[in-house]
Formats: C-alpha cells, sequence, structure tokens
C-alpha cells in the first residue's frame, strides 16, 4: 500500500539542528555595528543622501563657485553677527542662571549630552487644541507634547544631520479603541511620516504597531481612517 | 517549532527599528543583540557551515548599520531582514564557490541507493545539504517553508515574487530530492 507522504521528501524533512554561534564572536560583531552606526550620519527612510557633493555641485567648476560662495556666506554672517556689533565696551552677556541643573549638567559632561529641554527653546506647533514642539540643536532634535498645564513630554528624541531642522507638518488626537491616540506627522522638508503615541496614564508612548499601519497616511483623515479599519 | 516572532516581540523589533531609524544608538544596539541569532540561523541555513555563517551574520549587522534606513517598513522588518539576510548568504556562496562543493557532496549522496529505513537514519546534515545543493530560487522556497516553517504567502513576500512561483519552486524542488533520496 503506498504511503503518499513518504513520497514528499519535503515534507519529511527534519529540522536541522542549528549551532550556537560563539559568544565572543557575537559580542565582536555587536561592537563592530555599533560603531559603525555611530558614525552614521541620520537618514529618514526613503531619503536621498545630500552632503557636500550635492550642495556644491558635480563639477570642479561648480564646486569652486560653491565653495567661494559659501565662505563669503560665512564671512557675512560673522560679521553681521550680534556679537561681532557689539562695541568692546559693551558688558558682557550675563551667564545663564546656574543653580543644581547647571551643575549636575556640569557633573555629567562627557558622559552624556545635555537634555535639550536646557539647552534651547521650545518651537511651538499648534494644531487646533493640541499644543507640541520640537528641539533642534546640533545633530539632535526631540518631538515634545504640551498638557494642559504647560508641561512638557519629550515623546521621541533622535539624531539628524547638523543642518537639518525637524519639524512637525500636522497632528491630531484620536480615539481609538478605548485610548486616545496621539498621531503627529514631522520629518525634515519633504521627508515627513506619521508616529503614532498611544497615552498611557499620564504620557503617550510610541506604538511601533499603529505606526507601522499609518507612517505614509496623506493627512490626518486618513490617518483616522486607518485606525478605524485597524 | 515556531519561527515567526511572538506579535509583541515584533511590535517591539519595529519600536526598535523607527528609533534606530531616528538615530537612536541604544535602540540599534538592543535591535542587533536581539535579531543577532536570527540572522546567524538563516545564514546557516543557507551555508550549512558555522564560520561561514558567522561571517554572514557580520556583514548583515555592518549592513544594517549603513543601511537601516533604506528600511521603508513596506514590509515587516523581519520579512526585510530574511531578505537581506539570504541576498548577503547567497552572495557568499557564490564568492566563496562553496555552492560546487556542496553539488559533488549532494551528488555523492544521490548515488548512494537507500531504501526508507535507512533514509530515515541518514544523518540530517547531508539532507540538508542536498537541500543546498538545489538551484537558489528552490533552496530558498525550501528553506523558507520548511526549515524557517514560513507559509507559502510569507515567502513570497521574501522572495520577491508570487505565491504560485514559491509552489512552483517547492514542487521542482520535491522532485529533485526525490531523486536525490
Amino acid at each position: 500500500m503506498s504511503r503518499p507522504v513518504s513520497h514528499d521528501s519535503l515534507s519529511r524533512l527534519p529540522q536541522e539542528p542549528i549551532p550556537e554561534p560563539s559568544f565572543g564572536r557575537m559580542q565582536e560583531t555587536i561592537a563592530a555595528a555599533q560603531q559603525l552606526f555611530a558614525r552614521q550620519p541620520v537618514q529618514m527612510p526613503g531619503s536621498q543622501v545630500v552632503g557636500r557633493r550635492a550642495f556644491f555641485g558635480r563639477t570642479w567648476m561648480e564646486a569652486i563657485l560653491g565653495a567661494g560662495f559659501f565662505s563669503t556666506a560665512c564671512v557675512l554672517a560673522f560679521v553681521l553677527s550680534p556679537a561681532f556689533m557689539l562695541s568692546p565696551s559693551a558688558p558682557a552677556p550675563e551667564p545663564a542662571q546656574t543653580g543644581p541643573i547647571r551643575t549636575d549638567m556640569v557633573s555629567r559632561q562627557g558622559l552624556r549630552p545635555a537634555d535639550l529641554d536646557m539647552i534651547t527653546d521650545l518651537e511651538p506647533a499648534r494644531f487646533g487644541d493640541l499644543r507640541l514642539g520640537v528641539r533642534n540643536v546640533d545633530d539632535r532634535f526631540a518631538i515634545y507634547h504640551v498638557d494642559e498645564q504647560g508641561l512638557e513630554q519629550q515623546l521621541v528624541e533622535g539624531r539628524k544631520s547638523v543642518n537639518e531642522r525637524v519639524g512637525i507638518s500636522n497632528a491630531v488626537l484620536i480615539h481609538w479603541n478605548g485610548q486616545d491616540v496621539l498621531a503627529i506627522r514631522s520629518g525634515v522638508g519633504g521627508l515627513q511620516r506619521w508616529e503614532a503615541f498611544i497615552e498611557v496614564g499620564p504620557r503617550f508612548e510610541l506604538s511601533a504597531a499603529l505606526s507601522h499601519q499609518i507612517w505614509d497616511a496623506t493627512d490626518s483623515a486618513e490617518v483616522e481612517k486607518r485606525l478605524r479599519t485597524s | 517549532m515556531l519561527r515567526q516572532e511572538a506579535p509583541a516581540e515584533s511590535q517591539d523589533v519595529e519600536g526598535l527599528v523607527i528609533r534606530a531609524q531616528r538615530g537612536d544608538q541604544q535602540a540599534f544596539s538592543r535591535l542587533i543583540a536581539s535579531q543577532y541569532h536570527f540572522i546567524f540561523r538563516v545564514a546557516f541555513r543557507v551555508l550549512g557551515h558555522k564560520s561561514d555563517a558567522e561571517d554572514v551574520t557580520q556583514t548583515v549587522c555592518l549592513r544594517l548599520a549603513t543601511s537601516l534606513s533604506s528600511f521603508d517598513h513596506r514590509a515587516s522588518f523581519t520579512s526585510w531582514l530574511y531578505r537581506v539576510t539570504m541576498n548577503i548568504a547567497r552572495d557568499f556562496l557564490r564568492s566563496q564557490m562553496r555552492r560546487r562543493k556542496l553539488v559533488d557532496g549532494a551528488a555523492g549522496v544521490a548515488s548512494e541507493h537507500v531504501d526508507a529505513e535507512q533514509d530515515a537514519q541518514r544523518p540530517v546534515q547531508d539532507i540538508w545539504n542536498a537541500v543546498r545543493s538545489l538551484p537558489e530560487k528552490q533552496r530558498d522556497a525550501v528553506i523558507l517553508v520548511h526549515g524557517e516553517e514560513l507559509s507559502q504567502e510569507e515567502a513570497a513576500r521574501i522572495m520577491s515574487c508570487k505565491k504560485v512561483t514559491v509552489a512552483w519552486h517547492l514542487h521542482n524542488a520535491r522532485k529533485a530530492l526525490r531523486d536525490l533520496l
């Protein structure tokens, strides 16, 4: 009597034992990848590489002209800067208020960068009753939610190119599955994406699953539609 | 054995990916650490050698450090990582000319006449070496569907083809292995 299953080599395939990778090799690889990642400029998904070459052009002549223009702009920026225009007799700007927080920053110097809210003001962004904001400092940025009392909650923090500014282009608060979901569209220039934050207690927390559903929605109506049908 | 990630784990991974794409180094470290064994396992299935699989795993991890931004969330990160790993493993095989050795080895296996009982006792490694000797598409289909226990739909997404194409590769692999085994 024939056994149909026995003729199917694939259905009888036993699972192959997989050896354990060596721990030392794994640590080396992870460390090497971390170092390489730390040296990479942050690039949002799907973005094009924009570097000095793109800025200065594709030919040597364009590069020379671009470099000349850039140098002139730097000199003008320096000459016209408020610090340069201060007369020598003008009093030096008062140092910022010092206190326990500043002391704390000094003590952490070299270990971790200072929190962005201690360095620069919030760039507010308002969408109806929603109060949000962004901080851009050097190669770092963070996005915040501001509640009714004016208290800020940092939603996400990340890295960017020094000459880029992350902005918020849209936001909406949606009641979904008994929870409030804050959807924010942010990015650099035309490279924008939606992210979803679910209200958990007094805070909003990033939801990878919902962000995955809405990241490329065209507007807040489509965000709401996608969440309602999920 | 269930190879696919549980939903909660999958969400964790997707969250780490999003944060890493924003430049969060801690998230990237956690992502790499959490995916290392997965990458190694897939690489080993394609290559059949531990040290080779570790070489490919290293290449994939370094590639992630430089190319994570190219992941656009159109598919799940796991599907994308399958594709990246299998592509790099394939390139590794081509460059190392190991495929020829595997074919030779499999031919040796095929030349032996064995009955069903002996077949059942045949070392598992030999059987999978025979799978690795198949043409690339057939091999990938067998590894994904019967090794990783993915659905044919998921295998099709990873292989960038239609489900019916995966079924066709499996059909051909089945015929080839029936001759070999």
